[in-house]
């Protein structure tokens, strides 16, 4: 496997051995280039930053799950490292071209054309871009009419071409449509300050993948799909229902941000709930099954459409379903799928986004629950609207802009769907995540399998500290996989989940590979990343929660936080 | 069914396809009337009808008034309580939240205290979601429950269409027949017959 680094000024390419980055793949190699190559201090939107998109170590392989993206840069959201997660089809299509990694590096000169990057198995062609201004549906179109029905596609919207800080990066999904992020932290930023409008991979290349030991292989990849396959949340839970089987659960339990994390419970949780959800889509002839690449074999998204049946949006998860319902006390789930689409088309996070419209409304630019408004509004990001180039900077850029105070970020990037007050073990991630609030960043291990760090107490304030810790190397050694956290920590219930995990790494590189090397690999990622930040200037200060969870408990159960910031640092390895 | 409020009936025949349609109305919240508190598991056995090894190994989330239940042997369910059931959850929180997760110290301050309760008799509002709902909707409904007039029927008068082929029990009548008459009424005793 090589790496492909483009150089956007010249446009010129070369293709490298991993060289030191050998062993390394999807958020360990993002976050190891980025804290080697890219001055801490530099400006994201400089030349001196550089975008990387890795597959995951299993991503050549046929493992399931294992063709999640990482995109990695220096983030203009947070100012701090980022590695963004996406499906799409890219992480399987990049190995099929002998590459693990893209790296785009130094930019153009201010007022030079978007281009298009077409990956051939032979060459890499540079394009004055086809689909320049473009939304992304639209330049998916253009795109594939141009280059071929074949290529998959990473590109950025509107918002990623005015580099605006919730920007995202769109990969193509099995049907060809631009509907996966790496949403978080503006990564579609940094690639529009590139002046990349997409970059395309030709998915006819097929390249053949040297397992060291097939058998082995083999055998460890049935084992991970038994796994799955005998886990509730894996076989049952997930394809059911989606992720958004969650809303009506959180909001059960008191922990469902609602005005603004104002609220643990949201009136109208039942109307936008994973079941009213799924009832809405089987009536309308959409799917509720829908994988976000094609080995996904759980499929958790689903392809929802309108009230006429046309398509309108897919890879409708739990936290956009909070974000644009609960959180603004929209109760339409239509609106919502339109702001979902929007989102997509734009090029922006539908997180940071909807945190962002919370913030119109506490500036009383748009009324709670008024969802017609907040598709108005999202519409003029990307345009030449001033108020756009406001929102489209994310929740503490608006918040600023019209005075508001109430500001559910840290590190500059906005929470996610969970009440810190509620599940505090979130919380803690929230805060010391080198990702800033991200859910993603410490999703839930059964850290008894896991034991890093060893047995911990959770009902102390340091237990869950510890668990935190645990959860966020945990994480980071999952997305270096490329594996989906969905199911990856799902079937660590099974005790032979994480083994099976490093044994498919195992016979694939034919490396030594064990569960502390796994464990190795997610802690010297986070390493890597708090390396970086702490040289871009973040200190222990920055590593907390809005004073608001401080001072205000969460009604209905009254609960609320109480962490110092020195016994939040216990969470960082 | 054991002895209950005396409340109009609702007594009902529907095809057996169209149970799931009727998975919303359990989401939204059913009466279940308790005649003395008793722990979680025994309400979920005896009072709502589940067999013990469904309710053990199906029901990973449970809630009691908005709190998740670990102990459930000896977390009392008492009227005026609202019990919610979940099926299988993902994600960080759906983890934490099982009964007895490794992770329920994520959620700490959201667990049941003891409590002791009135030996009393009364409703309970019990709200099953996601696969619990559709797994429980057949044998709850045809047990018996009971449901606000005003929002029976404005949720079949939201689901007409769907709805057209149930008919009222020993009679004639469609179901929006009864419409105006339930919609008067704060509670009534709904009973369903599955019609193959
Ligand atoms: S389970 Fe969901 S998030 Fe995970 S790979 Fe499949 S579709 Fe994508």
């Amino acid at each position: 496997m090589k790496i492909l680094r483009i150089n956007t000024r010249s446009r010129t390419y070369r293709f490298e051995d991993l060289g030191e980055y050998a062993g390394l793949g999807g958020r360990a190699l993002t976050s190891r280039i980025i804290n080697r190559e890219v001055p801490a201090d530099c400006h994201p939107l400089s030349a001196e930053n550089k975008i990387v998109l890795a597959a995951g170590i299993l991503a050549p392989t046929t493992a399931a799950n294992s063709g999640r993206m990482s995109v990695g840069a220096k983030s203009p959201l947070t100012g701090g490292i980022k590695e963004s997660n996406s499906g799409g089809q890219f992480a399987n299509t990049l190995p099929k071209l002998g590459l693990l990694a893209i790296v785009l590096e130094d930019k153009p000169e201010a007022g030079s054309p978007m281009m298009d990057i077409v990956v051939r198995p032979d060459r890499v062609e540079f394009h004055d871009s086809v689909a320049a201004g473009m939304r992304t549906y639209a330049a998916q179109e253009k795109l594939l009419a141009t280059y071929g029905k074949e290529m998959v596609t990473a590109m950025v919207g509107p918002a990623g071409e005015q580099c605006l800080s919730a920007a995202t990066v769109q990969f193509s999904d099995p049907d060809g449509l631009p509907s996966r992020s790496a949403g978080r932290g503006g990564m579609g930023a940094v690639m529009g300050s590139k002046r990349v409008k997409a970059i395309l991979l030709d998915s006819t290349a097929a390249q053949k993948v040297e397992y060291a030991d097939e058998e082995g292989f083999k055998a460890a990849r049935k084992e991970w799909v038994d796994i799955m396959r005998n886990h509730p949340v894996t076989s049952q839970g997930l394809p059911g229902f989606g992720t958004a089987v969650l809303v009506n659960v959180i909001n059960a339990a008191g922990a469902l941000p609602t005005k603004n994390f104002r609220f643990g419970q949201f009136a109208g949780a039942e109307k936008i709930s994973g079941e009213t959800l799924a009832e809405t889509i089987t009536k309308r002839g959409g799917k509720t099954k829908h994988g976000c690449h094609s080995g996904c074999m759980i499929q958790c998204s689903q392809v929802y459409h309108d009230k006429d049946g046309k398509y309108l949006t897919t890879g409708f998860e739990y936290e956009t379903i909070w974000g644009f319902g609960a959180d603004l006390m929209v109760e339409d789930l239509d609106d919502i799928a339109m702001m979902d689409r929007t989102c997509d088309e734009v090029g922006m996070d539908t997180i940071e986004m909807a945190n962002t419209m919370a913030m119109a409304m506490e500036a009383g630019i748009i009324n709670w629950g008024d969802g017609k408004a907040v598709i108005r509004e999202l519409n003029k990001v990307g345009t030449d609207d001033p108020l756009g180039r406001i929102y489209g900077n994310g929740t503490a850029y608006t918040a600023k802009a019209f005075g508001v105070d109430r500001v559910p970020v840290v590190k500059n990037q906005a929470l996610p769907a969970y009440d810190p007050r509620a599940v505090k073990a979130v919380g803690v991630t929230y805060a010391t995540s080198p990702m800033g609030a991200d859910h993603t960043a410490g999703y839930g291990v059964a850290q008894n399998v896991l034991k890093v760090g060893g047995d911990v107490d959770g009902h102390k304030k340091e237990g869950n500290v510890e668990i935190s810790k645990n959860l966020q190397v945990a994480t980071a050694a999952i997305d270096s996989l490329g594996l989906c956290l969905f199911v990856a920590f799902a079937v660590l219930d099974d005790a032979r989940g994480v083994p099976c995990m490093a044994k498919m790494v195992e016979t694939y590189t034919g490396k030594p590979f064990s569960v502390d090397d796994l464990i190795a690999l997610g802690a010297n990622c986070l390493k890597d990343e708090l390396d970086f930040n702490r040289r871009a200037g973040f200190t222990p200060e920055d590593d907390q929660l809005p004073r608001f969870f401080q001072t205000e408990t969460l009604p209905p159960h009254n609960v609320g936080w109480g962490y110092t910031v020195e016994e939040l640092q216990g969470a960082k390895v | 069914m054991k002895q209950g409020p005396e409340v109009p009936m609702a007594h009902v025949v529907v095809p057996r396809t169209l149970a799931p349609a009727f998975a919303g109305l359990l989401r939204q919240g059913i009466g279940v009337w308790l005649p003395a508190p008793k722990p979680v598991r025994d309400f979920l056995v005896e009072e709502v009808g589940l067999e013990l090894g469904y309710a053990t190994h199906e029901i990973p989330g449970l809630f009691l008034n908005g709190v998740a239940v670990d102990d459930w042997e000896n977390t009392l369910v008492a009227p005026g309580d609202e019990v919610a059931l979940s099926g299988t959850m993902p994600g960080l929180a759906g983890i934490a939240l099982r009964r007895q997760s490794p992770l329920r110290s994520f959620r700490s301050d959201l667990t049941v205290p003891f409590r002791s309760a009135a030996a009393v008799a009364g409703m309970v509002t019990l709200r099953p979601f996601n696969f619990v709902a559709q797994q429980a909707v057949q044998p709850l409904l045809a047990r018996g429950v009971y449901v606000s007039g005003a929002e029976l029927a404005r949720y079949v008068e939201a689901r007409a269409d769907e709805l057209g082929a149930c008919r009222l029990m020993g009679g004639e009548g469609c179901l929006e027949d009864a419409m105006a008459c339930w919609r008067q009424v704060e509670v009534v005793h709904l009973q369903v017959v599955w019609e193959e």
